[in-house]
C-alpha cells in the first residue's frame, strides 16, 4: 500500500506520476525468461537474485537469453564473495584464504559456507551454495572463465584490503588507492561484463581493447553511491572519501557532520562529485559500443541513475544527515529514457550536467573545475550526436552561394526591363497629360478666352505680392515659353 | 607531464613580430624558458647553496594540476601557481636566438631577447632589420585589438601582414636569405559570423567573409589566406608557412581579451550589474591560456621545421593527413566552459561577491533589448560603453572549437588547465592594478 506521504508527493508532482503509469503501463521488456524450459537449480538462482538484488535483479531479467544465466550467476557468485568480506565476525585469518580461493569452490560440486553469522542477511545464498555451481557448470566455458577470472581477482583485492591495517583504520588515504579500492568492487565487474558482452557478439570487440571505458563504467556508479551513502557508512564506521580529499576542507572526518562545518562539508561533497564526473564522458562512449538493446537497457540504467544521483547529491546538505535517494518518479522517468537509445540517454545526461550548473556557487573551490566537467561531457555529447554539422554547413554555404548567383542573374536581366517599362509607362502618361492640356487650351482659346489679359493680371498680382523682384528673372523665361507654345498654336 | 621531459629544442634564430604585445611578449618568454620564474626560483633559493641554472627544480613537490586547489579571491595575489617551467618543453638556449620586432619596444621587454622597432607595413624597415637578424623562423603575432578602426585593422592586419611574408619571403627584396617558416597567429573568427553558434567547430567550417558583424574577422580571413598561399612558393623561396587560430586567449598580460575585459567590468561595475545573466546560461565558450597557445605556435613551428628538413634532405613528401605547411589550425585549452560561469569565477577571484540565488536571468530576447538600449544610452551621452548588440550576442551563444587537428598533427596538447589560466589572468591584473593605478589605454591585443 503506498504511503500518505507518498500520495501527497505525487498529487503534487504530477510529472512523476506519469512517469511512473507510463514505465508500469507501456515498458514491454525486451526479453522475458521463460520459466518453462528453466531448470530447478535456474529457479533457485533467481529465486536469490530477487532477495540479494534490489535494483539489479530487474535488469537482469530483462536481459537476452544467452546473458541471461550467467549474468545472473555472476552477479551470485560476487554477491558470495562479498557475503564473506562484509561478515565482521569472520576473523581475518579465516577471512583470507576463503577470499582468495573462493573462485575454486565453483568448480567443486556441493560446495557450500555455513559460517556467517545469522545475522548476515545473504547467509542464505551461501548456505545452497551449490544451485549456484550447478548453473555455472551449465554455462558455456568461455563464460565460465571470465566468471571464474574475475572472482579471482576481487577475491585477492578484497584480501589484501582485509589485511590492510591502515585501511581499516583510517579508511581510503590518497585519490589513487580510492580509484584501485572501487576498481576492485566495480571496475572488475565492469571487465566481466564487457568480456561476456564481447564473446556474445552484443558489444563491440573494441570496448576491451579501451579498458579505460569499463573501468569508468564500474567506478562511476562506485564513486556515486560512495558519495550518495556518505552519512549510512560514517554510521558504520566506514570512511571511503579519501582523505586526500576530505583533509582539505576538514581536519578530522569525523568534523564534516558537524553543523557549524556546513559550508566545509558542502565544498568537500563537490569536490568528491567533481572526482567522479570525471568518468562520465567515458560511460557514454562505453554504451556507444553495445549492440544489443536488453544489454544496453542494462548498462544504461544504472548509469542514467549514477548521474541523477549525482546531481541530487550536488550542493545537498541533506546528504550528511540522512539517507537520500532519487524518487520513484525520477526513476521510472530515467529508466523509460534508458531503455531507448544513446541519443535519449546522453539527453538525460545533459539534463543532470545543466541541472548541476546551475547549483554550481561561485564561492565554492570547485567551482570553475565543475564547470568545466561538466563542459566536457556536453563536449563528447556533441560528437557523437552533433547539433551542427559541417557539412551541413558547408552544403548551405553553397546553397545560398548559388542562390545568390541564380538570383543575381535574374535580378540583372529583368530589372533592366523593368525599368524601361517603367520609364515607357511614365512618358505615356506625362505626354497624355500634355496632349490633353494642350487641347484643352486650344478649345479655350477657341472659345475666346483671353490668355495675354490673365497672364498680364497674374504678372501685376505676383508683383505686388514679391515686390517686383523675383519676377525680373521669371519675366525673361515666361515670355519663351508660353508665347512659344502659344505662337505654334 | 614532467617526468619524462623531453632534450631541449632548438628553433635557430626566431623573430618574434609583434613581440611585445600580449601574445607576442608570452612567446618571447616561452622561448627563454620563463625567465622570470628561474629569477623566482633562484631568490627563493638564495639560502640554500645556489644551483647555476636553476632548472628542473624538486618536480616532486610540483602538485599534479588537477589535485591544485583554486585560490580564493583573499590569497589570489601571494598564491603559488605550479611553475610553468616545470611544464613546458624546454628550449635551447644555445640552439635558438629570439628577436622580437615591434613597432614601439617600450613593455613587456626581457632579456635574453633582442628588441627591433619597425613598422610591419613598412618594407624599407623590415628589410633593415631581416638584414641584421637574419630569422630562420617567423611568428607573427602581431594585430590590433578587436575594436581599433577599421583603417588600423586592414593597415596591420592585410598589408602588414602581407609586407612581411613578402620581406621574410625575400620577395620584396634580399637581406641575404630567407625565412625557413613562417607562423602566422590567425584568430578562431574566421569562421565566426558573429551571430551563429559554433559548436565543436573545426578548421573545415568556410570562412565568413565579407563578415558585416565583425570586420576583425574580416581582416584575419585575408590575412590567413595571404599566409597559406604563399606557402612552398618558388617566389617566397620555398617558405613553409601554416596559421594558428587561438580561441579566446587569457593569461598575464590580458588587457584587452576575455579576462582583461571581464576584470575591467568587475573592478568598476555596481554589484547589480554582476547579478544579471543574459540567456539561460547553458552556452559553452572556449577559451585559452596564453602560454597554451604560444605552446601551439611553437608546436607548429616544430612540425614546419621537421618538414623544411625532410624536404632538404630529399625524403618523400608528408602525406595529406599529416601535413602542417599551408594549414590552418585551432589552439583551444580543450576545456570549454559555460560563459557565464567563467564571467562569475573571475568575478569572485577578483574580490565581487556573487550570490548565485540573487542573479537576474534575461531570456535572451530581451538581452537584444538591453543591448540596442545600451546603445542608445551610449550613443546619446557620447559614451564609448562596451555593451551592445553585438557583445549581448557573445554571451549568449555556444563558441568552442575541436583543435583535434593541431593534437593529431602536432602532438600539442594544452599543458596549463584553463581554470589555472583564469586564475593566473587574475593574479596579473590585481598585481597590475596595483602597481598601475587607473588609466590604462586601449593596448595590442592577440
Amino acid at each position: 500500500m503506498p504511503k500518505v506521504r507518498d500520495i501527497l508527493y505525487y498529487a503534487v508532482h504530477v510529472q512523476e506520476l506519469r512517469s511512473i503509469i507510463q514505465w508500469k503501463v507501456w515498458h514491454n521488456p525486451v526479453h522475458e525468461r521463460d520459466e518453462s524450459t528453466e531448470t530447478e537449480s535456474a529457479k533457485i538462482c533467481f529465486k536469490y537474485l530477487d532477495k540479494t538484488s534490489r535494483s539489479f535483479s530487474a535488469v537482469i531479467k530483462e536481459l537476452h537469453p544467452e546473458l541471461l544465466l550467467p549474468v545472473c550467476v555472476f552477479y551470485l557468485v560476487l554477491r558470495g564473495l562479498d557475503t564473506i568480506e562484509d561478515d565482521t565476525s569472520i576473523s581475518a585469518t579465516t577471512k583470507e584464504p576463503l577470499l582468495r580461493n573462493f573462485h575454486e569452490n565453483l568448480e567443486v560440486d556441493g560446495w557450500h559456507f555455513d559460517g556467517n553469522r545469522p545475522e548476515e542477511k545473504d547467509r542464505e545464498l551461501l548456505v545452497n551454495f551449490r544451485y549456484i555451481i550447478t548453473e555455472f557448470k551449465n554455462m558455456k566455458p568461455a563464460y565460465q572463465a571470465i566468471i571464474k577470472d574475475i572472482t579471482q581477482k576481487m577475491g585477492n583485492g578484497m584480501a589484501d584490503y582485509c589485511l590492510n591495517a591502515e585501511f581499516n583504520e583510517v579508511g581510503v588515504n590518497t585519490v589513487e588507492d580510492y580509484d584501485l579500492y572501487c576498481y576492485y568492487v566495480a571496475g572488475l565487474v565492469g571487465e566481466g561484463l564487457t568480456r561476456m558482452f564481447v564473446e556474445s557478439k552484443f558489444a563491440n570487440p573494441g570496448l576491451l581493447e579501451r579498458p579505460q571505458l569499463h573501468r569508468s563504467m564500474g567506478l562511476f556508479l562506485q564513486k556515486v553511491n560512495i558519495i550518495r551513502d556518505i552519512r549510512e557508512d560514517f554510521d558504520d564506521h566506514r570512511k571511503f572519501w579519501p582523505r586526500e580529499i576530505w583533509s582539505q576542507y576538514v581536519d578530522s572526518f569525523e568534523d564534516l557532520f558537524k553543523p557549524e562545518n556546513r559550508e566545509k562539508a558542502l565544498n568537500c561533497s563537490s569536490h568528491m562529485i567533481l572526482n567522479a564526473l570525471d568518468h562520465a564522458d567515458d560511460c557514454l562512449f562505453f554504451l556507444a559500443g553495445l549492440r544489443e538493446q536488453s544489454v544496453f537497457n542494462f548498462c544504461a540504467i544504472p548509469q542514467s541513475m549514477a548521474i541523477a544521483t549525482l546531481d541530487l547529491c550536488f550542493r545537498n546538505y541533506a546528504m550528511f544527515q540522512r539517507n537520500i535517494k532519487i524518487t520513484k518518479g525520477e526513476a521510472c522517468q530515467l529508466m523509460t529514457a534508458s531503455t531507448q537509445n544513446l541519443q535519449v540517454v546522453s539527453e538525460a545526461f545533459r539534463k543532470h550536467l545543466h541541472s548541476i550548473r546551475r547549483k554550481n556557487r561561485p564561492e565554492d573551490p570547485n567551482f570553475l573545475k565543475i564547470s568545466i566537467a561538466c563542459g566536457k561531457v556536453e563536449q563528447f555529447i556533441e560528437s557523437i550526436f552533433p547539433s551542427q554539422k559541417v557539412e551541413e554547413i558547408l552544403a548551405k554555404g553553397k546553397a545560398a552561394e548559388l542562390q545568390a548567383a541564380i538570383s543575381a542573374r535574374e535580378k540583372t536581366a529583368p530589372e533592366v526591363g523593368s525599368k524601361k517599362e517603367t520609364l515607357v509607362l511614365l512618358g505615356g502618361v506625362l505626354s497624355m497629360m500634355l496632349v490633353i492640356t494642350g487641347i484643352m487650351t486650344y478649345i479655350a482659346w477657341l472659345m475666346g478666352a483671353r490668355f495675354d489679359v490673365a497672364f498680364e493680371e497674374i504678372k501685376q498680382s505676383w508683383a505686388q505680392l514679391t515686390g517686383g523682384s523675383l519676377f525680373q528673372g521669371l519675366d525673361q523665361v515666361q515670355p519663351t515659353n508660353h508665347p512659344t507654345g502659344h505662337g505654334e498654336l | 607531464m614532467a617526468g619524462n621531459r623531453a632534450s631541449p629544442k632548438s628553433y635557430g634564430t626566431v623573430l618574434v613580430v609583434g613581440g611585445c604585445g600580449f601574445l607576442g611578449s608570452r612567446v618571447v618568454e616561452q622561448l627563454l624558458n620563463f625567465p622570470a620564474e628561474a629569477q623566482d626560483e633562484s631568490q627563493r633559493q638564495s639560502g640554500k647553496a645556489s644551483s647555476s641554472n636553476g632548472t628542473v627544480n624538486g618536480q616532486h613537490q610540483t602538485p599534479h594540476s588537477d589535485e591544485l586547489r583554486s585560490p580564493s579571491s583573499s590569497n589570489i595575489t601571494i598564491f603559488q601557481f605550479p611553475s610553468l617551467r616545470s611544464r613546458y618543453p624546454p628550449i635551447s638556449s644555445s640552439g635558438t636566438q629570439v628577436h622580437a620586432l615591434d613597432l614601439r619596444c617600450t613593455q613587456n621587454l626581457f632579456s635574453g631577447c633582442t628588441y627591433h622597432e619597425a613598422d610591419i607595413t613598412n618594407p624599407d624597415a623590415l628589410l633593415e632589420v631581416f638584414r641584421q637578424v637574419k630569422p630562420d623562423v617567423v611568428i607573427n603575432t602581431a594585430s590590433p585589438s578587436w575594436e581599433a578602426p577599421a583603417a588600423i585593422l586592414r593597415k596591420v592586419n592585410i598589408d602588414g601582414t602581407r609586407t612581411l611574408l613578402e620581406v621574410a619571403g625575400a620577395k620584396l627584396g634580399d637581406w641575404g636569405g630567407h625565412c625557413k617558416v613562417f607562423v602566422h597567429t590567425s584568430s578562431s573568427s574566421v569562421v565566426h559570423d558573429g551571430d551563429s553558434d559554433l559548436i565543436n567547430a573545426d578548421e573545415r567550417y568556410p570562412y565568413v567573409c565579407p563578415n558585416p558583424r565583425e570586420y576583425y574577422s574580416e581582416t584575419k580571413v585575408h590575412a590567413e589566406k595571404l599566409a597559406l598561399e604563399a606557402n612552398d612558393k618558388p617566389e617566397y623561396g620555398h617558405m613553409l608557412t601554416c596559421a594558428i587560430r587561438p580561441a579566446g586567449i587569457v593569461g598575464e598580460g590580458d588587457r584587452g581579451g576575455f579576462s582583461g575585459g571581464i576584470l575591467r567590468t568587475a573592478s568598476v561595475a555596481p554589484a547589480w550589474q554582476l547579478h544579471i545573466q543574459l540567456g539561460t546560461g547553458d552556452n559553452l565558450f572556449d577559451n585559452t591560456y596564453v602560454h597554451n597557445v604560444v605552446y601551439g605556435l611553437l608546436c607548429a613551428t616544430d612540425a614546419l621545421l621537421a618538414t623544411h628538413a625532410r624536404r632538404q634532405s630529399g625524403k618523400a613528401v608528408e602525406l595529406d593527413h599529416e601535413r602542417v605547411a599551408g594549414e590552418a589550425f585551432n589552439v583551444t585549452n580543450d576545456q570549454p566552459a559555460y560563459f557565464w560561469d567563467s564571467s562569475r569565477y573571475l568575478y569572485s577571484r577578483y574580490g565581487r561577491d556573487i550570490n548565485i540565488d540573487k542573479i537576474w536571468v534575461l531570456p535572451t530576447g530581451l538581452a537584444y533589448a538591453v543591448g540596442a538600449a545600451a546603445e542608445t544610452f551610449n550613443w546619446l551621452t557620447g559614451r564609448k560603453g562596451k555593451l551592445n548588440r553585438q557583445t549581448v550576442k557573445y554571451t549568449c551563444i555556444n563558441r568552442y572549437y575541436s583543435c583535434d587537428k593541431l593534437r593529431r598533427r602536432t602532438g600539442y596538447k594544452p599543458i596549463v588547465p584553463i581554470d589555472e589560466g583564469f586564475a593566473r589572468a587574475v593574479k596579473w591584473y590585481k598585481l597590475d592594478e596595483e602597481q598601475t593605478p587607473r588609466a590604462q589605454g586601449q593596448k595590442k591585443t592577440q
